[in-house]
């Protein structure tokens, strides 16, 4: 599908690298358009590769629904503020990390 | 520290994945139905031309197709891929009760879990067959197609059967069938992708999302089920499944990292899909069969395109087919100019092409 790009322009830093983005876009498609550091499998709320910890922003992301929340509560091994990169959509500024 | 073991921990995951998806239960088979019933609709895109790898704007005759034409061709595409993907899941089907059997008490969750795959299989082949049914108009397409450069992978799971032990023989089943379910993904995760939702099929969009969510679950157990059992086989087992994933694993980078376009898989894939379109009556008026388009492209030195979606699904495999090396601890020794590519992308280090472009 494609993203939506119509967007207002917001920073979102993924572990050291801060990058302009268009708001609405999916985090999964960002950082595999910049090569960051985060990596992907399933690319559908399965498998937790993409787990990344919300630093700041987390309001400014889409909110989580059921799939991603099984595969978070079990990845996430009780850490706060972890969600699946390949679910959430970037609605305003941001800074996430890999969660490993 | 977590004491949990890695094979429980993904089973308590999936467990909870599946009771989510019978909650909210997608069958495929009634959207083939209709897609069977509503036949092409020469309005809409199967998936995105683009990636098909053929010289759609660059060949003088390619780039002067109607947009009923582009239409019939993309449909096509899509029908191929899932009659491979259908003959694929076929494969599994025959191997997972028995290796899940060999492994696991009869109706334990991990048996269950790969029960579960099973149906879902099931569903999608009847699904697939009757996209093909849909779009081909013919019945029996269902077998006919395999990943070809993946043949060699039932003929490897037969020859090792009784040699391995019962975690050996149920790891080298789960690893191919990784395999398997990374050839499917890099197709189905990147066909659709940049398609307008204005000019795409609805029901294409909603085949191709129903079906990625449970082959996203059948990945994770294929994988991490598969490492799991790897790391309990016995040294002799490990060696017998090591030898056979280097091979396979060679043989998919052969035919998907080549710096030439023409030489992939997804090419002659195009072409076949093409050939197959000119006979379609929408395609009555067009001057050439796909032969002499070919060797028209080649004379003409035309270029054949390996766009954006097709190099994101190419980056995205190559770091699939790492990290399992990697978790194998697999030493690949490199061979020739596709490795060296495949390295490329699996380490980042290429950067990210909006269009290349090479010779056919
Ligand atoms: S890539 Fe698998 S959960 Fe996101």
């Amino acid at each position: 599908m494609s993203s939506e790009r119509s967007g207002e322009q917001v920073e979102l830093q993924v572990g050291d690298e801060v990058l302009k983005v268009r708001s609405g876009e999916r985090l999964i498609d960002i950082c595999e358009h910049h090569l960051t550091c985060l990596t992907f499998s399933c690319r559908s709320a399965s498998c937790g590769t993409c787990a990344i910890v919300v630093e700041q922003g987390m309001e400014n992301l889409s909110p989580m629904d059921g799939l991603e929340a099984i595969v978070v509560e079990e990845v996430s091994e009780g850490r706060p503020n972890v969600r699946l990169a390949c679910q959430v959509r970037v609605l305003g500024s941001a800074c996430v990390r890999p969660l490993s | 520290m977590d004491q949990v073991d890695p094979v429980d921990k993904l089973l308590r995951r999936q467990i909870k994945l599946f009771e989510h998806a019978h909650r909210t239960p997608l069958e495929l088979k009634g959207l083939g139905l209709t897609m069977k019933q509503e036949g092409i609709d020469k309005s809409k895109l199967y998936c995105n031309p683009d990636f098909l790898l053929l010289p759609l704007r660059e060949c003088p005759h390619l780039s002067k197709l109607r947009p009923e034409q582009l239409s019939v061709l993309t449909a096509y595409y899509f029908a191929r891929a899932y009659s491979e993907i259908a003959t694929s899941e076929s494969v599994a089907l025959r191997y997972n009760m028995e290796a899940s059997a060999a492994v696991f008490p009869l109706y334990s969750d991990n048996y269950m879990v790969l029960f579960h795959e099973t149906a879902e299989e099931f569903d999608h082949i009847i699904t697939f067959r009757n996209v093909c049914q849909a779009l081909l108009g013919r019945g029996d397409v269902i077998g006919g197609d395999f990943f070809p450069h993946l043949k060699a992978v039932p003929v490897m799971l037969e020859r090792y059967r009784g040699k391995l032990c019962n975690n050996g023989f149920g790891s080298m089943y789960l690893l191919m069938r990784y395999i398997l379910n990374l050839a499917l993904k890099q197709l189905e995760g990147f066909m659709t992708a940049g398609l307008d939702e204005k000019v795409a099929s609805p029901l294409a969009l909603r085949i191709v999302a129903g079906h990625a969510e449970d082959e996203a679950r059948h990945l994770t157990t294929s994988l991490e089920l598969g490492l799991g059992l790897f790391r309990r086989a016995t040294p002799r087992s490990r060696e017998i499944i090591s030898g056979a994933m280097r091979i396979t694993m060679y043989s998919m980078i052969d035919k998907r990292f080549s710096g030439d376009a023409a030489a992939t898989w997804n090419f002659e894939t195009g072409l076949g899909v093409l050939q197959r379109a000119l006979q379609h009556p929408e395609f009555a008026d067009f001057p050439l069969r796909a032969e002499a388009l070919r060797d028209l492209w080649a004379s003409e030195g035309i270029a054949i395109p390996a766009g954006a979606e097709f190099e994101r699904s190419r980056r995205w495999i190559a770091g699939q087919l790492n990290r399992l090396a990697e978790s194998m601890e697999l030493a690949l020794t490199p061979q020739g100019e596709a490795f060296e590519r495949y390295l490329a992308y699996a380490r980042g280090t290429t950067p990210f092409p909006e269009d290349t472009a090479r010779k056919a």
